[in-house]
């Protein structure tokens, strides 16, 4: 018998709408996953003790994400709980508020279940960057699960939670997607507001969804997207993603074919899933991509520059345990020294050396024209094309500490996802296989910005066509 | 290392942190190595953006880029064209 909180959120919410289970049921075996399996997999960083189960049938408006369980990375902010953003500088502290995402949640009749482990602040592709807390694979104790919204996408995969939210500034929701073998979605920057997600570099942020399916993916993101007064960038435009046709659609591939993908393996399911979307009538066009160096170094500079300035205000006085000085920037140093890990302390530096550039900030004033150049050349490529087929990483997901003491080996792992979150393109990860060491592999699709409608229908193409199935087991 | 030593002296008290000898070593290390990484920026962009501009000319219709250039371009077009400006500086973490 199929476990109930293995099947995906919208055949559990037929299940509710039909009367064959009720929130009750889903939050119960959901919960017995989290007990048996959470203290190896380490997805949830805190677990709210008390959620509130509906115990009526839904109502005639209810839609798919009532009653439905699942989490929230854990710097998004959900009133009363500590969201910490995997930081001791802010360990214990609590959100005053709800984020916008979170309240249409709420409005929607989702259950929050609690926080979901990532790297601190943000900044890492693997969660292990968190003082306290390390994600492993559900499909390979020995692998990570990818980051930084690692916890949620782990979660998602092995039966935790329906479905997470994440936040994506270079990779963030689509890697842990790939790494885990579920689906991620980046909407467009400024689909989703901002307010309540804990910066970290803000021409970047969005908030992101992990879920089992293409369908349970465009259900939150449906939910959660919208203008929201409370943040200025967020777009007023409709949000209700459309049934498009998919045939006739042109996909862009880059010229030359994947062979700068450095997996074999990953290479057959990118041909695999373009096969499949060939058969079902899309057309194919070669495209120009962005210099993918060019655009990890640029991104490396921007993202420093703006994480220096974010977290200028982590500094004992609003943020942070109150540590004794003789004047404010002592303790403010000591506050931050006891408080920030090692990669935020590296990329807190990276941006004081960018912002304090001698030569008048030549670097930054680079990295933006690369920026640019790669939001120039991804708008020809998806004037040519519909939406682009591309890897999200070149391999499966790597070994726990494989890259701890490589910080730019660490950052070369998001290097197809990068130009694209620079660019501020939708994006989605789609599972589409398994690698021979049993590890799933993906697809990256990018499309227009705020064409998330066609970029979720050629994602159920490749969906279909692949025919994706999670393991019945996790690794333990 | 003398060299990183002295790089990382320069920023750390810009950062607000002072990190203890064996930490300061460590990030000098990496923070070379993650400058030595972004150094194409400085070798490529020329080449890059001449052979990138020959690809995706510049619209006739469309306005130079500030100098310095602009982060959020493209980005953060909305549906008319407008450029969105992200909100200043915030009140909390979860409030930027």
């Amino acid at each position: 018998m199929t476990d109930l909180a293995r099947i995906p959120l919208n055949e559990a919410a037929r299940l509710l709408r039909t009367g064959a289970a009720v929130p009750a049921d889903l939050l119960d075996a959901v919960r017995k996953r989290i007990t048996t399996l959470d203290g190896t997999l380490g997805c949830y960083r805190w677990l709210a003790p008390d959620v509130a189960v509906p115990d009526r049938p839904p109502p005639a408006a209810a839609g798919p994400l009532w009653g439905m369980p699942g989490a929230v990375k854990a710097n998004i902010c959900r009133r009363d709980w500590p969201v910490d953003c995997a930081s001791r500088i802010l360990a214990g502290w609590h959100a005053p508020y709800d984020a916008h995402a979170v309240s249409q949640l709420d409005a929607a009749g989702a259950l929050l279940l609690g926080t979901s482990a990532m790297d601190e602040f943000g900044m890492g592709s693997s969660t292990e960057n968190a003082y306290d807390l390390v994600t492993r694979n559900p499909w390979a104790a020995d692998r990570v699960a990818g980051g930084s919204s690692g916890g949620g996408a782990a979660a998602v995969a092995a039966g935790l939670a329906y479905f997470a939210l994440g936040s994506d500034t270079g990779g963030s929701v689509r890697q842990p997607a790939h790494c885990c073998g579920v689906v991620g979605l980046k909407p467009t920057y400024g689909r989703v507001s901002r307010s309540g997600l804990v910066a970290h570099a803000s021409s970047l942020d969005v908030i992101g969804v992990l879920a089992r399916t293409v369908a349970d993916a465009a259900t939150v993101f449906e939910t959660i997207a919208g203008h929201d007064p409370a943040d200025s960038t967020s777009c007023s435009d409709p949000v209700a993603v459309p049934n498009v046709e998919i045939r006739g659609t042109r996909i862009g591939i880059p010229r030359g074919g994947w062979g700068d993908v450095t997996s074999a393996e990953q290479q057959r399911d990118l041909d695999g899933a373009l096969r499949a979307m060939l058969q079902a009538g899309v057309e194919p066009v070669e495209v120009d991509l962005p210099p993918l160096d060019l655009a990890l170094a640029a991104y490396a500079v921007i993202a420093a520059a703006e994480t220096s300035a974010n977290l200028a205000r982590y500094d004992g006085t609003h943020f942070g345990s109150r540590h004794d000085g003789p004047d404010h920037g002592a303790a403010a140093r000591a506050v931050r020294s006891a408080g920030f890990g090692l990669e935020v302390k590296l990329r807190v530096l990276a941006g004081a050396y960018v912002l304090s550039d001698p030569r008048g900030g030549d670097l930054l004033d680079r990295a933006f024209a690369v920026r640019d150049l790669v939001c120039r050349i991804f708008s020809t490529a998806l004037e040519l094309s519909d939406v682009l087929l591309l890897p999200t990483c070149d391999g499966p997901a790597f070994r726990l500490g494989e890259y701890a003491d490589d910080p730019v080996a660490m950052r070369n792992v998001d290097r197809w996802t990068v130009p694209v979150s620079l660019a501020g393109l939708p994006a989605l990860t789609v599972p589409t296989g398994w690698c021979v060491e049993g590890l799933p592999l993906s697809c990256q699709l990018v499309g227009r910005s705020l064409d998330e409608g066609r970029l979720l229908a050629a994602g159920s193409v490749v969906e279909a066509a692949c025919g994706f199935q999670l393991p019945a087991e996790v690794a333990t | 290392m003398d060299q990183n030593l002295a790089r990382i002296a320069q920023v750390e008290r810009l950062a607000h942190l002072d990190l203890d000898d064996a930490e300061r070593r460590l990030l000098a290390d990496r923070l070379e190595r993650l400058l030595a990484a972004v150094a194409v920026l400085e070798s490529s962009i020329v080449s890059a953006e001449r052979t990138l501009r020959g690809t995706c000319p510049r619209r006739e219709d469309e306005p130079a880029e500030p100098a310095g250039g602009n982060p959020l371009a493209g980005a953060l077009q909305d549906a008319d064209g407008s450029v969105l400006t992200p909100p200043p500086g915030g009140r909390s973490p979860g409030h930027d």
